[in-house]
């Protein structure tokens, strides 16, 4: 179906991920900012795999509270 | 159209017990006014929550009977909390502050709270227990002021169909985000009262375009162009283990008994099951297909007024068929 549900504890909600932003929930596994960015790029093209789409995309999912920095 | 296909229920429905402190006359659990011999204990429905979110289960949705009214609640509403998102629906009027307290802390993600009238003397009518109206309003103010996303929901009967409007603004002053207008289901004890509480089609129609909700008050509802059939994502267990896809198919279906089977062998085998998540049906309507991605409506309605899982929902104005939904088939009155 090309969404992914992901849900947040701390503030409870269920929040409908995507294809994009279910790519950088999964990459954002711990592994550094810099690799995040090459494996994003790598895993699409054009627009959709922009710096920019990444880090709006990285910030939205804060914003959620679907990911964190460590 | 085919429905969309999964390989496990993302979300699953707790019908955790047909206990209430309540005696609705239309309550479609037949409920006791305590937990009936059978019901799984807390610590099974534990064992099975930690089963489904392994199986994939990310949004509980738990009723009742009464929740709140069964022992060990607290415990399995912070257990579906850690891994999933969990709405509690209840009568509130067990809800006072230390209970919104304990289920704000619980991590429980929102609240729907049924009211059966926009006013005190249609509420306790139906619940036939005095004050209970004033105990939900209070429930509902409770968990607001707790801060706890907090939804009514009302069931479209005769007597509730008048006050619609009233009951938005009632929501509204109370703080309630939205409000949930749900049809009347034949099940149960409404069986028992439906020439009294049923409006036609027409009465329904009329009054959900009559609609005004007040601002920041969301309404939800079913009716035509809304009208979908969420068969093919459906999983419910009932107060007795067993699996029955959807609590509006309680008297319907039987699918097994989650003490015995793994709730997903079931979902992938009973044959029913997957019929009835296939979405294959006689006749759908364009209109609700394309707002909400699924055909035919709702099986639990089109199985009641006509007695195939196949067949158009009447409760659609497009697919209704002259079905008289004030007259309850004979089959249903004697089941």
């Amino acid at each position: 179906m090309g969404v992914c549900l992901a849900y947040t504890g701390q503030r409870p909600a269920l929040h409908r991920l995507n294809a994009a932003s279910w790519l950088i929930a999964c990459l954002c596994d711990g592994r550094s900012l810099v690799e995040i960015a090459a494996d994003y790029r790598a895993a699409l093209s054009g627009e959709a795999g922009s710096e920019a789409a990444l880090r709006q995309g990285i910030e939205q999912l804060e914003a959620l509270g679907v990911i964190r920095r460590l | 159209m085919r429905s969309p296909t999964l390989a496990s229920p993302p979300k699953m429905t707790l019908g955790i017990t047909e206990g209430c402190p309540l005696r609705c006359r239309h309550c479609y659990a037949n409920c006791a006014t305590q937990q009936k011999s059978g019901e799984l204990k807390i610590e099974e429905w534990l064992r099975l929550v930690d089963q489904v979110v392994n199986e994939g289960v990310i949004q509980f949705y738990i009723e009742g009977g009464e929740p709140l009214a069964k022992p060990g609640i607290l415990d399995l509403l912070a257990r579906c909390s850690r891994d999933a998102m969990t709405l509690l629906r209840t009568h509130g009027t067990l809800i006072d502050d230390t209970m919104a307290s304990a289920l704000k802390r619980g991590g429980v993600g929102r609240i729907l709270v049924d009211l059966m009238g926009a006013d005190a003397a249609t509420h306790d009518w139906f619940t036939r227990t005095p004050g209970s109206f004033d105990a939900a309003c209070n429930g509902i103010s409770r968990c607001i002021a707790s801060g706890l996303p907090t939804d009514v929901l009302v069931i479209l009967t005769r007597q509730t169909a008048p006050q619609l409007n009233s009951l938005l603004k009632l929501a509204a002053d109370l703080g309630a985000e939205r409000v949930g207008i749900l049809r009347l289901y034949p099940l149960g004890r409404a069986k028992q009262i439906w020439s009294e509480i049923a409006p036609s089609l027409e009465e329904q129609q009329a009054s959900i375009r009559a609609l005004q909700p007040p601002p920041g008050v969301t309404v939800m509802q079913s009716w035509h162009p809304n009208n979908k059939n969420c068969c093919w994502q459906a999983a419910a267990i009932n107060a007795f283990g067993r699996a029955i896809g959807c609590m509006y198919l309680r008297e319907y279906v039987d699918f097994g008994g989650v003490r015995e089977v793994r709730h997903l062998d079931l979902w992938n085998h009973d044959p029913l099951y997957r019929h009835l998540r296939a979405g294959q049906v006689e006749r759908g309507c364009a209109d609700c297909s394309a707002s909400q991605g699924s055909s035919g409506g709702c099986r639990a309605a089109a199985y009641a007024f006509h007695g195939r899982w196949t067949a158009p929902d009447p409760f659609d104005e497009t697919l209704n068929d002259g079905v008289d939904l004030r007259v309850l088939p004979e089959r249903l009155l004697c089941a």
